[in-house]
């Protein structure tokens, strides 16, 4: 069973006890964490991803309501939750379509961070950027796109995005460095991040601080 | 009370700033009086700039600035408050034994109450300036200083008046605290600690695991000088506390330094035995808390067993850091336990050590009283007032904040411009950078 069925099947399962932001977070997490585990990695998963009361009350039942969607035809499957909405994507215009000077940058900045952390942690990093994603404002198209960059399911990113949520996602990736190395070594990773992005952003000419 | 010849004559060193005084035969002991009062008052507001470089260096490079303005604004913004406000609370007159209901903005009385003001806006300003460097790193500065309002101008006159008032409650049952071990010094602590419960730690602090991280202050450098600004401090704080200058000043300073010097002695001594490294900031905590344990006996305390009450203190701060780290709340310099737990030993120990009372249980009994009235009325009220604080305007700052330092956001300044090449933020970028 390929990744995408895999994903579409844990959608159905889960569908019926989460709501729309929640489940997008547990299958981020699932896709991230334990999407190259066995199965019997789903005990672990629920309870990571069922953290109120009435959901680990229901943490048994939703376990059989994924194996049973497992076993499900696809044509009885919902949608991939993930692809990219093929309609909103032909209504972008050609220049909306273009990633700018200070996207690339950014790209380059944020890449230059999480390279500076073993993988684990920088595994961490990423999943605590998607678990933040209902705080950006932002419409469900870039997000899908920065999404697949955070799964590295791409390299880059597609379309531009604005200066305020570029600094919002540093600064998530800060926090999460800073729950995981700590303040000290984090404001060092910054600083190491912004100094190997130097080049590229004197090249564009694009003002590094301004994604602090 | 006789004045000494010798010392009249060591105050008239003072002279070019009180013309009135000429030599040391025309001086009347109440001029003697005055003088030493308002020279202690300014030697305690030295214990300003002493507390903003020990906090101040004891965080990080950025919120060098904040720490320093917080101390600052402390003074300026206590000292009006107080004068307001809060010594009437403390000194006026107080029927009932629980609050003052006149002096409030003093304008016009006697010289003597002049003095007393001056003095007590000094000490009012220290309560305050406790509690900063507890709430270092992470504070927002506005909320900041509507909590100094709320300590000079309530908090901290209201039980100082049930404990120094001559008609205060606590004062009434004999409640021993010479210079305010309690009263300035646990009231600091225990408004650091609802503060603190209040705020969280600083981000990363403590990790998923419950390792707890040390982040390092700055620069080692202002904690020593600010120690020692700190103790020099204490000679007017302890010493001015007399209210007259007297031959007993010898007792009481000698007492205060001896305390100050086991207290360093103690917290080190701890720290090996648990196997721990010397640590300059614990050197430094360890005096602090051993001048804090005998600011309440130093004048009623024999020397060594004021050596023995700031030995104990000097311990009890390693050991409340430790405490504290366990609960896993975040106090950046360590003031809840210097202040606040090692004021109320001091507290107990002046009750414990009392020269010719010795471990009298009733004065013991007093004397928790008065500590346990001073943690209820402190802790209850200001978890209140920062409550209502972070509902309104905000107590602790956003992640965005922390990750630029509040020497940026809060203040649009770099504490050190020129020394800023490894930081992710430097001077010339600063303009450019979006308000938050």
């Amino acid at each position: 069973m390929d990744l995408k069925l895999r994903r579409r099947a844990i959608y159905t399962g889960m569908r019926p006890y989460f709501d729309d932001a929640a489940l997008l977070e547990a299958i981020h997490l699932w896709q991230i964490k334990y999407s190259d585990k066995p199965k019997f990695a789903f005990t672990e998963f629920l309870s990571e991803c069922c953290q109120d009361k009435a959901l680990r009350a229901q943490r048994t039942t939703i376990l059989s309501s994924i194996f049973k969607a497992l076993d499900t035809p696809e044509r009885d499957l919902l949608p991939d939750p993930f692809d990219i909405d093929q309609d909103q994507l032909i209504q972008l215009t050609p220049a909306e379509k273009i990633c700018d000077d200070t996207t690339i940058v950014f790209v380059h900045f944020l890449d230059n961070l999480l390279k500076s952390l073993v993988d684990k942690d920088a595994l961490t990093v990423r999943i605590y950027i998607l678990n933040q994603f209902p705080s950006l404002r932002l419409d469900e198209l870039r997000k899908a796109f920065l999404r697949d960059w955070l799964d590295k399911k791409s390299n880059k990113l597609p379309v531009s995005y604005e200066l305020s949520v570029m600094r919002q996602v540093v600064n998530f990736a800060y926090v999460a460095i800073c729950e995981i190395k700590g303040p000290v070594k984090a404001d060092q990773l910054l600083s190491q991040a912004i100094k190997s992005s130097d080049e590229l952003a004197k090249q564009m000419e694009i003002p590094l601080h301004d994604f602090l | 009370m006789r004045v000494s010849k010798k010392l009249a004559m060591v105050l008239c060193g003072f002279g070019v700033m009180f013309p009135v005084i000429g030599t040391a035969d025309t001086l009347d002991e109440k001029v003697i009086h005055s003088l030493w009062v308002l020279i202690a008052g300014a030697m305690v507001f030295l214990m300003q700039p002493g507390f903003a470089l020990l906090e101040s260096g004891m965080s990080r490079s950025k919120n060098a600035v904040n720490v320093m303005m917080k101390n600052y604004m402390d003074i300026c913004v206590g000292s009006l408050l107080f004068w307001l406000l809060g010594y009437g609370l403390m000194f006026g007159n107080s029927p009932t034994g629980w609050i003052g209901t006149d002096l409030f903005g003093l304008a016009k009385a006697p010289d003597w109450d002049f003095n007393l003001l001056f003095f007590q806006i000094m000490f009012a300003a220290t309560a305050a300036t406790i509690v900063s460097g507890a709430m270092a790193e992470r504070t927002n500065y506005v909320a900041y200083l509507i909590g100094t309002c709320g300590i000079t101008a309530i908090i901290y006159p209201i039980y100082g008046g049930w404990a120094w008032n001559d008609h205060g409650w606590l004062k009434q049952m004999g409640f021993i605290d010479f210079a305010g071990s309690t009263v300035v010094h646990s009231v600091g602590g225990w408004c650091a600690l609802a503060a603190i419960m209040l705020l969280g730690p600083r981000l990363g602090r403590f990790g998923a695991n419950g390792e707890v991280r040390d982040l390092p202050g700055h620069n080692l450098g202002y904690v020593t000088i600010g120690g020692f600004l700190l103790w020099f401090g204490w000679f007017g704080f302890n010493g001015g506390s007399t209210l007259a200058a007297g031959t007993n000043l010898g007792h009481i300073l000698l007492n205060t330094h001896m305390a100050g010097a086991a207290g360093a002695v103690g917290a080190l001594f701890l720290s090996y035995m648990l196997r721990k490294p010397a640590l300059m900031a614990n050197a430094v905590n360890g005096s602090i808390a051993g001048l804090v344990s005998i600011t309440a006996g130093c004048a009623s305390m024999e020397l060594p067993y004021a050596v023995l009450t700031g030995a104990i203190g000097g311990a009890i701060s390693v050991l409340g850091v430790m405490l504290l780290e366990r609960l896993r709340l975040d106090d950046v310099v360590g003031a809840v336990s210097v202040h606040g737990i090692c004021g109320a030993w001091g507290t107990l120990a002046a009750g414990l050590f009392l020269i010719g009372n010795m471990y009298n249980p009733h004065q013991v009994i007093v004397q928790l009283i008065g500590i346990s009235a001073a943690f209820l009325w402190v802790f209850v009220t200001a978890f209140t007032l920062y409550w209502l604080i972070s509902k309104t305007t905000g107590l602790r700052v956003s992640a965005m904040h922390e990750q630029r330092g509040l020497d940026i956001t809060e203040h649009g300044e770099i504490g050190y411009p020129e020394f800023s090449h490894d930081s992710a933020y430097s001077s010339e970028n600063l303009k450019s950078l979006e308000k938050l």
